[in-house]
């Protein structure tokens, strides 16, 4: 086993070594060719030369997968993070587990995109393509030098192992088996719409294909890290054990500041294709997701930060400071000393115009952005100025990032009926007057119900006003059909096929608002308490009766678990048991001290019992926690929503109105 | 049937947005023991004085156990959450507190969370300024 595990390590070293350089060649080729007259050879030998990073990368993850599905504990990766326990799933997930198989996986998934990108076929790619595909080449050099020289995942182990760790207890978890892998790959698609917008800077002017594809890639790379991010709420909100979906923990943080200037730059794309407004700050936008997704790896590796995610802690955080500098600064000079601001031709007619609409929501993205960002790092700054470090916590962000997200619903939702260059004011106040009226009737029919606090009461009307005004668009759009749809099935498809890009958004808004009820409710209007209880007794939560019945156990002999055990809680209803929660705690070889929490939800559209088991003793005296959590489902539909709307919104042939300069 | 389908959407429409919020209105209203409810008040603006970045209300140590009981103990003996809150930040620390009082260093964060919708609202004001100016 060691010989084919020494084998393996060389194969892995050496498929490395092949994509580092043919990346070095290709960065080298790119700025070489700078004045050749022959840029379309260039680029072809660069294509060829990305094919064999690509290459070199895929062979050493498949390297790397087979080690760790076959259990060649020679290799010191593997020995860290897998275990011949686990099923094979669960071993695969060691692959992004650590730090040196995470980054393998981000520098593959960007050189995926740079293979995408180099094939785009435009008429002017030479120049705007050579300096993309170099930027995108060097970023990957950037990442497979620490890969070769500081952290490879092929280094051999000095002495024989006959098994490893394991997986963290806490990944060990089916969830985990997509949200990391999807996250990282939204992180890393960043890489391309800075890659784009950094070519337009270096190359000082704007071109149709690019800016059709800078829009594409920022849509896939919010579809991907937002995907990333839901799927990261589910895992927390079934596997911790805390009843909550998002803690506003500085990494979770980290993983959703790409996604504000995504939004961004999505929304003021169209004021440049119409105003010719916002050039420079849609190149800004362009680069710093990527710049904040190297922000958010450094704070994961350099452990700057505390916090319950760093499981990959390492020592190659300056490293990543190094590079965040690089990808920070560069485009930052370059703009300031080499791009001038470009002459613009304004058609700016009226305050009542969809115009108008989009700069307010694209600065309220932006102070949404900044202060969750002044938040993520107040404790590095407390800690730098007075030795002491001060912990932001969620209490924090929910005064500050809810009354901001409440007032960015209330101008989406302003904004949809808007058309560009003028709205008349009749016709406007005639499209809100009614959904407006029914959002201030619901949000009174609230009050009368009990709810209460002026933000929650705002945000109750602003998500009604949102879902109602974007649903009247969409019908209004359905019923103003102007083809030749034969069935009522085509009718209602029409719009989003005439325009997706709008209509995929409305879809998106909605999901948006739908997902904001979720967390209101789930959050402003949950009920929990503690009960500690012997066999037998009987407890209630607001309407919901329950029975503890008594502890279970049992030994699943899979994935690294010594034993799971807990109780048996029963749902009562008219003195009939009407759901059975089994919550309890699962404990590993591995991790005698750190159980996970097995947490058990009976859900429906009005509501979750979320149940879990703080603990018990040898007289099986036990201590419960139940939650009441009403409409935190339609977080999750909201979520699913807003990803149809982004996927229809991406179906778009774009028909840009951007010229060419 | 272009009525129709509007109808049906408006319908469809109403009946989601009313049920949202009555379902949303109707938790609101489970009867707790106003002790109960002005303990997880208090919970919430506790944090776990040991774990990283976790709430007491969700925290399954001993010691937050210890802390939740002690709430529920001092609130029957009919002190005011104010002096609650007081007494365990005496016992931890500051840093027990979940929210930011806006004193000391932490005025440094507030000043920048101002800052960061003051200087956004500014610009909005000015572009939008500039553009109805360029027009005129």
């Amino acid at each position: 086993m060691p010989e084919i595990a020494n084998i393996l390590g060389v194969a892995g070293h050496t498929a490395l070594g092949v994509s580092l350089a043919s990346s070095i060649l290709c960065v080298l080729l790119g700025i070489s060719s700078r004045n050749a007259t022959d840029l379309a050879t260039t680029y072809t030998r660069q294509q060829n030369l990305i094919i064999l990073i690509f290459i070199g990368l895929a062979v050493s993850l498949s390297i790397l997968t087979y080690s760790i599905v076959t259990d060649q504990f020679a290799l010191k990766y593997v020995v860290e993070h897998s275990s011949s326990q686990m099923q094979v799933w669960y071993k695969i997930a060691s692959l992004y587990s650590g730090q040196a198989g995470s980054l393998l996986i981000w520098t593959f998934a960007i050189s995926l995109g740079t293979l995408l990108l180099s094939r785009t076929r435009t008429a002017s790619f030479q120049a705007r393509g050579l300096n993309a595909i170099t930027i995108l080449t060097f970023i990957i050099l950037a990442f497979l030098f620490p890969l070769t020289f500081l952290s490879s995942p092929f280094e051999l182990t000095s002495r024989v192992f006959t098994e490893g760790i394991g997986l963290n207890p806490l990944l060990v978890d089916p969830t985990m088996l997509i949200h990391p892998p999807t996250l990282l790959l939204g992180l890393a698609s960043t890489s391309i719409p800075f890659a784009i917008s950094l070519g337009m800077i270096i190359s000082k002017t704007s071109n149709i294909e690019w800016s059709r594809s800078l829009r594409r890639w920022t849509l896939i790379s919010l579809l991907i890290l937002s995907a990333g991010n839901f799927l990261g709420a589910w895992w927390a909100y079934t596997v911790l054990g805390w009843g909550g979906y998002w803690g506003w923990d500085p990494v979770e943080n980290c993983a959703i500041l790409p996604l504000i200037p995504l939004a961004m730059l999505l929304h003021s794309k169209p004021l440049q294709e119409r105003l010719g407004l916002f050039y420079t700050w849609n190149l800004m936008l362009g680069c710093l997701p990527f710049v904040l997704a190297i922000f958010g790896t450094f704070n994961v590796r350099s452990g700057l930060i505390t916090s319950v995610h760093s499981f990959a802690e390492s020592d190659i955080g300056p490293y990543f400071l190094g590079l965040l500098a690089v990808t920070l600064l560069t485009p930052a000079i370059l703009l300031t000393l080499g791009t001038r601001v470009k002459s613009v031709t304004h058609n700016y007619d009226s305050v009542l115009s969809r115009e108008t609409g989009l700069i307010i929501n694209n600065f309220l993205l932006l102070s949404i952005g900044l202060v969750i960002l002044g938040g993520t790092l107040f404790p590095v700054a407390s800690e730098l100025a007075n030795g002491a470090r001060i912990v932001v916590g969620p209490l924090f962000f929910a005064d500050t990032v809810g009354p901001l997200l409440t007032i960015l619903l209330i101008f989406m939702a302003f904004t949809a009926p808007l058309v560009w260059t003028k709205t008349l004011k009749k016709n406007y106040l005639q499209q809100i007057k009614f959904p407006i009226s029914l959002a201030v009737l619901i949000s009174i029919f609230a009050v009368i119900l009990g709810a209460n606090g002026l933000i929650n009461l705002l945000a109750i009307f602003a998500c009604a006003f949102g879902i109602l005004i974007h649903s009247f668009e969409i019908c209004r759009a359905i019923t103003k059909n102007t083809g030749v749809a034969s069935s009522p099935y085509d009718r209602v498809l029409q719009p989003f096929k005439r325009n997706p890009r709008r209509y995929g958004g409305y879809i998106a808004h909605i999901g948006l608002a739908v997902m904001a009820i979720g967390i209101i409710s789930s959050t402003a209007y949950e009920s929990r308490n503690r009960f500690t209880v012997s066999p037998g007794d009987s407890f209630a939560l607001g309407d919901y009766s329950f029975e503890y019945q008594g502890l279970w156990g049992r030994k699943p002999e899979k994935n690294g678990i010594e034993i799971e055990a807990g109780t048996e809680v029963t749902l009562i209803e008219n003195s009939e048991v009407v759901k059975v929660f089994r919550p309890g705690r699962r404990f590993f070889y591995a991790a005698p001290n750190q159980p996970v929490a097995i947490v058990d939800i009976d859900t429906s559209l009005i509501r979750d019992v979320y149940v879990f088991t703080q603990g018990w003793d040898e007289q099986q005296v036990a201590e419960i926690q139940i939650l009441i959590k009403p409409l935190v489902q339609w977080l999750w539909i909201g979520a699913g929503l807003y990803i149809g709307g982004v996927l229809v919104s991406l179906s778009a042939r774009d028909k840009s109105m951007l010229k060419n300069s | 049937m272009k009525t129709k389908i509007f109808n049906s959407t408006l319908l469809f429409t109403l009946i989601m947005s009313i049920s949202l919020s009555a379902a949303t209105t109707a938790t609101a209203q489970t009867p707790e023991s106003s002790i109960e409810i002005q303990a997880l008040a208090i919970e919430n603006q506790l944090r776990c004085p040991v774990c990283v970045n976790q709430g007491l209300t969700t925290c399954a140590l001993a010691l937050c156990n210890d802390i939740k009981n002690s709430i529920r103990t001092q609130l029957a003996e009919g002190r005011s959450p104010d002096n609650i809150l007081l007494f365990f930040e005496e016992s931890y620390g500051t840093q027990i507190r979940s929210g930011l009082a806006p004193r000391g260093f932490n005025l440094w964060l507030w000043s920048w969370t101002v800052a960061s919708v003051i200087i956004p609202t500014t610009a909005i004001f000015l572009i939008i300024n500039r553009l109805r100016s360029g027009t005129n």
